[in-house]
């Protein structure tokens, strides 16, 4: 390979996916073994670097592992019938099912087809539109006079006496007649 | 997402029916020994992945929180270290997520500090050259890490710091092995332009 090596030929020895042939170039050739190790040295400068960073700030900032083991109930597999993902499953669709039983009978029995009555119970119609005026007009005001005035005069007229019906009573016998004038007057 | 992400995870660990180490399991019941041991690898990993120490603070100690709580269901297909991170994985694409706008307005406000980075290094044994240099390399790929993709930066991070397999990264990532080389090598090209950059300009 006269070559130096690519990019990909590069990053597939950093993966450690290199073929027998890039193996081949870096034996032999200097440069590119030399960018080989001038990458490796600049990522373990990074690594130890970083590390020593986070181990000084870790230490800086200490985290309060009690009290997080104390806050932290530890969460186990779940045991007996819900340890099996299907028979969960199976109970999750069950219990949606019933559910949903639960929601649809009363929605359908309220929704069944209603009688007769009830539809004429029920029947809409459309609100009134009319305008009542708060002026009344000519004419009503004097129908509202001649009804009152109707009623004064039924008012005003003398209390009939209970036993006036008896007074009223006319028969052809002349004698009855004379009994009753008779009454009329002891009364 | 979080919670169903690790669960994922967990059913596909209990799927392979794989026993849990004896070892892992005393490991993750002591939460102090889970703590010490990673922290600073979880909080690295979560710090240059959205490079704000405030918000890599919270979400750290929410992974911790969450392995603790469901260590039950750790089975041991993988190192605790590799578990650990698929959680922060999980929890930081959460946060990029509900928290995009405010993520990328103090992007820069709360980054880690490159020139303190580059100043930790340790330069004993090794002679003063080196050690600047070592400086410089480790502030050159931090800043281009800057440049990347969320994506692109966590799976270059997962792989070349956390040295974790592409399987595991596809599995913590939600990916598949094929996307997750392909953002791998657009991330190497990215870092490797960088650092010619870099160099071209010290020059």
């Amino acid at each position: 390979m006269n070559q130096h090596l690519s990019e990909s030929e590069f990053s597939a020895y950093l993966l450690g996916a290199a073929s027998s042939a890039t193996l081949q170039h870096l034996r032999t050739c200097e440069p590119c073994r030399q960018e080989m190790e001038n990458f490796g040295g600049a990522l373990t400068a990074f690594n130890q670097a970083s590390l020593l960073y986070s181990r000084e700030h870790a230490a800086a900032r200490p985290m309060n592992s009690q009290a997080m083991a104390a806050h932290a109930p530890i969460r186990t597999r779940r045991a007996g019938l819900l340890a099996d993902p299907a028979t969960r499953w199976g109970i999750g669709v069950a219990a949606a099912a019933v559910l949903t039983f639960a929601v649809a009978l009363p929605v359908f029995l309220h929704r069944s087809v209603p009688s007769p009555s009830m539809a004429h119970n029920f029947t809409v119609t459309a609100p009134s539109t009319a305008v009542v005026s708060p002026v009344p007009d000519p004419d009503t005001i004097q129908e509202d006079n001649q009804m009152m005035a109707a009623i004064e005069t039924e008012i005003s007229q003398p209390d009939i006496s209970p036993l006036e019906s008896f007074t009223t009573f006319h028969t052809p016998v002349t004698g009855h007649h004379e009994e009753q004038q008779t009454l009329k007057k002891k009364l | 997402m979080p919670e169903t992400a690790i669960y994922a995870t967990m059913v596909s660990v209990r799927e392979l029916g794989l026993s849990v180490p004896e070892q892992a399991s005393t490991e993750l019941d002591d939460i102090d020994s889970l703590v010490r041991l990673y922290q600073a690898r979880v909080l690295r990993y979560v710090m240059f992945s959205i490079n704000d120490q405030d918000l890599a603070e919270t979400i750290t100690q929410d992974c911790f929180l969450k392995a603790y709580r469901g260590r039950a269901n750790f089975r041991g297909d993988c190192s605790v270290s590799t578990w650990l991170i698929s959680i922060a994985s999980n929890l930081v694409r959460d946060a990029v997520r509900t928290q995009k706008f405010r993520f990328w307005r103090s992007f820069r406000q709360n980054a880690a500090d490159v020139t303190e980075l580059a100043g930790i290094l340790p330069s004993a044994g090794s002679s003063p050259l080196a050690a600047m240099l070592a400086h410089e390399q480790a502030r050159h790929v931090q800043q281009a890490l800057t440049g990347l993709s969320p994506n692109q930066r966590a799976v270059f991070l997962m792989r070349f710091s956390e040295e974790m397999e592409l399987q595991e990264i596809a599995a913590a990532m939600d990916m598949k092995v094929n996307t997750v080389k392909t953002h791998l090598h657009r991330a190497v090209i990215a870092i490797r332009e960088q650092l010619r950059a870099e160099k071209g300009r010290a020059r």
